[in-house]
């Protein structure tokens, strides 16, 4: 096939998932409003249990950031990012595979992988827009305009650290549908990167396993790089510079790791089935 | 009479036989499940000691991880029982219990039994991290049974709230799941994850009418000795008292779920 | 007053639901008067299409479903005030597929049911080896399958194991074989057969009209939520008998033109009495007419129109009227009503 063709396919993939997602959020209000909650749900959760049984400035202290409630506000949109892009790309999955529609959406593409690639591509964007436009309101009040440029700088950066979180979504989803089980086998995922993450706690608090791990995880680094952005120091740059190319080496890692997985993947089911 | 008790008895026994079968048939599914647990009521744990400096972690680590366990207990009904009643319509199973002249109630509420393995094993796990991470056992307990009747009033509530939405659901139609909106504020200003004395006033009275709040309050005192909001036969009282308004309520929730069934069929009240 | 030997009595039964939500909601009346009585010993066969109210009737009579209004009766209890001593007399089979506890096997399902049932332990472990055999499962080897990973057929056969596990006096059977394989359809109509044989009620739903023929003692064709026609197979034949099938079977010639064929005979014969199907370089051809009207001449104007289009008559032979055409006759009489 040339690759003319591919390029079409693979933007009316884009397009339709597109119009898919929009497509949920105006059918179903309540979901919508619901994911522009949960970031303000986790924010408030935890300052609750951090302040009844400790202080803010001790937390202040812990994170080292300035404002500790700008600073979760972001870390909550942030968490739920990753949350996003993995949720939304295994669950699909499972929902094409239980409404009975996933046959035809394998057959919409030459190659499985290149759906889970144009899907993945707008999940991503799609996670990082309801999350950072859910706490906008909130960083705009607090913070003012400053605040929210520092946020529209963090949001480019997450695009970038999401990128390598699509291929590990991109294998969760595929296993899902190998493995014969009712739910998601990799439910998980999500809330180990986030636990092993430290977005909401200094890493130095987890135990040696979980901190070594931590060094594996994108998030950790955007995490990172998010209070520094916050902090404006110019003396840091540098640092943020080193976390783009973290994010880009890890990038090319997952993804490339992830593509050899999902083909094989896809080898595995054509010759023995998924279960559908 | 006595005929009638020992019917009931022996349906809920092999009602719990055919769920202990179904989750050992299920069991890496709910290993996942108690891992999925875990690793989120460590984000929480984590992120509440990132507040408390460490020369406390003595006296708050026992509490925190018992509260998130009791968390887990408040939770778990929730999905085992709340959102599977859809199945149980779904697959044809209610009109068989009906057919059968068994209990729905007891059908759904002894799911509760194996799903307590989940947070179980989930505590198990959390507690051996939390100790690793900070070096305080988190099983440094001061009275045994105490903590144990307050977990068990937590998942009879738990049970009874889950079977509330769940028949809810029916009449209302929609995913019981989608209807549970109190938990998460039970727990946070309903004094499960923060003691009732510490909550800013007018939300004591949330706390004090909420139901978990008390034997959430037998827990911190069985685990560190402080002394519960009404005293410890107050809140025993009280835990039996929510107890028993949880179960009536329960029965008047099923009354009219059970006429829409009877009135409507399956189909009228499934959600599919 | 009920008779002994009535097992089942319906009397104007009638059933809404409502459909719809807010301003959109309305009432759909599902049974509008359903009547029917059912002798002991007896099949009969509830034949109507899809949401003719077949499983509304059926779910009323098992105690499931109350009604709005009318009666109906299961060996002289009364299926609503006395809904305990009837559900104690019946087995019933709702789904062919559903109804089953999925993670647990054959045998563990029928002792979960067998116990919930109340059956003393001991006479249960013997007896669900009794109907694992009867409905043979044991000979391919099902019995310990987990529910999930059964087929249809075996699903099935379950289901029967299952209304045998209480020794019913009455059984009743929503669409049994639908979608089954042949030899699971059999062998479930056999077994109906040999328990209605032992003097057993059975009670059986179906829009098959080969099963209604071949199994049933006595028909009722229930359309849009009323019984329009009841009695034995043959009977309900020639009462309907008012109408003649006659097939013909025709050659294709290259000049053949079936559209012109198909709009020709949609002149000749009334909409819907008509079935063309293609095999091969043959046509099969089958239209029902009238009784009143002559044959000869419909056999006449089919061969003229058959030349005329491009295709030579082979085969013209006048039939003895099915079930399923007496089921469509009586079915557009009702719907013309």
């Amino acid at each position: 096939m040339p690759l003319g063709e591919h390029a079409r396919i693979f933007a009316t993939i884009v397009k339709a998932e597109a119009s898919f997602r929009i497509m949920e959020l105006k059918r179903n209000p309540i979901f919508t409003i619901l994911s522009l909650v949960w970031p303000y749900l986790m924010l408030v959760s935890i300052y609750v249990l951090g302040t009844s049984y400790g202080s803010i400035e001790r937390f202040e202290a812990a994170m080292k950031v300035d404002d500790p409630i700008l600073f979760l506000a972001v870390a909550s949109a942030i968490a739920f990012t990753a949350v996003g892009v993995i949720d939304y790309t295994t669950n699909s999955i499972l929902w094409h595979r239980w409404l009975g529609t996933l046959p035809y959406v394998i057959m919409s593409t030459p190659s499985f992988t290149a759906y889970m690639i144009a899907s993945g591509i707008v999940v991503t964007g799609f996670a990082i827009a309801m999350n950072y436009i859910s706490i906008s309101p909130l960083i705009l009040v607090i913070g003012g305009f400053e605040s929210f440029y520092k946020l529209m700088i963090i949001v480019g950066i997450a695009l970038l650290g999401m990128v390598p979180l699509a291929g590990i979504a991109a294998v969760a989803g595929l296993l899902s549908i190998i493995v014969k089980e009712e739910g998601n086998v990799l439910g998980f995922l999500n809330p180990l990167l986030l636990l092993v993450s430290g977005v909401f706690y200094p890493i130095e608090i987890l135990p040696r396993i979980l901190a070594l791990m931590s060094k594996l995880v994108p998030v950790t680094y955007l995490v990172e790089t998010a209070k520094l952005v916050a902090a404006f120091q110019a003396t840091e740059v540098k640092i943020i510079y080193i976390a783009l190319y973290v994010f880009g080496l890890m990038a090319i890692v997952y993804n490339l790791g992830g593509g050899m997985v999902i083909a094989m993947l896809e080898r595995h089911a054509q010759k023995r089935g998924v279960s559908m | 009479m006595i005929n009638t008790l020992s019917r009931a008895l022996e349906q809920a026994a092999v009602m719990t036989w055919a769920h202990f079968k179904r989750a050992w048939r299920m069991k890496y599914n709910m290993v996942n499940w108690a891992i999925i647990d875990a690793l989120w009521l460590l984000i929480f744990i984590f992120a509440g000691l990132a507040f408390t400096p460490p020369e406390y972690y003595p006296r708050v680590v026992p509490i925190l991880f018992f509260s998130m366990v009791l968390w887990s207990l408040m939770s778990t009904p929730i999905w085992a029982i709340g959102n599977w009643v859809r199945f149980y319509i779904n697959i044809g199973l209610i009109d068989e219990h009906e057919l059968a002249g068994a209990s729905h109630v007891a059908f759904l509420a002894t799911r509760s039994i194996p799903s307590t393995i989940i947070s179980i094993i989930s505590a198990i796990a959390v507690g051996t991290i939390l100790y690793l991470a900070t070096g305080v056992n988190p099983l440094r307990v001061g009275n045994i049974p105490l903590l144990l009747f307050s977990m068990v009033m937590v998942l009879s509530m738990a049970t009874a709230y889950a079977l509330i939405i769940a028949f809810a659901g029916m009449k209302l139609k929609v995913p019981a799941p989608m209807l549970d909106i109190m938990n998460i504020a039970f727990f946070f200003i309903g004094g499960v994850a923060v003691d009732v004395d510490n909550i800013p006033w007018p939300l004591t009275i949330v706390a004090v009418l909420t139901p978990y709040s008390h034997p959430a309050e037998l827990m911190r005192y069985a685990v560190s000795g402080f002394p519960p909001y009404l005293g410890f036969a107050g809140e025993v009282l009280a835990s039996i008292i929510f107890l028993a308004l949880l179960a009536a309520i329960v029965a008047v929730v099923y009354r009219i779920a059970y006429t829409d069934y009877r009135s409507l069929g399956a189909r009228g009240v499934g959600l599919t | 007053m009920i008779k002994a030997e009535e097992a089942i009595v319906a009397r104007d039964l009638r059933k809404r639901f409502p459909v719809g939500m807010g301003l959109r909601r309305k009432q759909v009346e599902a049974l509008k008067g359903v009547t029917f009585t059912v002798r002991r010993g007896e099949i009969y066969a509830l034949l109507g299409p899809n949401g003719a109210g077949k499983t509304t009737t059926v779910r009323i009579i098992s105690t499931l479903l109350l009604p709005d209004s009318g009666e109906a009766r299961v060996l002289g209890y009364d299926v609503v005030k006395d809904r305990w001593e009837v559900r104690k007399r019946i087995g019933v089979m709702l789904s062919v597929e559903r109804g089953f506890y999925w993670k647990l096997t054959a045998r563990e399902n029928l002792y979960y049911f067998g116990r919930i049932y109340g059956i003393p332990k001991r006479k249960l472990l013997g007896k669900i080896e009794e109907v694992l055999d009867l409905v043979g499962l044991k000979e391919i080897g099902a019995e310990d399958k987990p529910y999930e990973e059964m087929s249809l057929g075996m699903k099935a056969r379950l289901g029967l194991a299952r209304v045998l596990l209480k020794d019913p006096e009455v059984l009743i059977l929503d669409e049994p074989t639908l979608g089954l394989d042949p030899p699971s359809a059999r062998m479930i109509r056999s077994m109906l057969r040999s328990l209605a044989d032992e003097g057993r009620t059975v009670l059986v739903t179906t829009h098959n009209m080969y099963e209604a023929e071949i199994l049933s003692d006595k028909v009722g064709i229930i359309v849009s939520g009323r019984i329009v026609m009841e009695g034995t197979p043959s009977s309900l034949k020639r009462t309907v008998y008012k109408v003649v099938p006659i097939s013909f079977r025709l050659k294709i010639t290259p000049m053949a033109d079936l559209e012109g064929l198909r709009t020709s005979l949609g002149m000749l014969v009334e909409a819907g009495r008509t079935s063309i199907t293609v095999n091969g370089d043959e046509v099969r051809l089958r239209i029902v007419i009238p009784r009143v009207e002559r044959e000869e001449s419909y056999i006449e104007a089919v061969t003229r129109i058959s030349y005329e289009k491009g295709f030579k008559l082979l085969e013209a032979r006048v039939e003895e009227p099915s079930l399923e055409d007496v089921f469509i006759e009586v079915s557009s009489r009702a719907a013309a009503n």
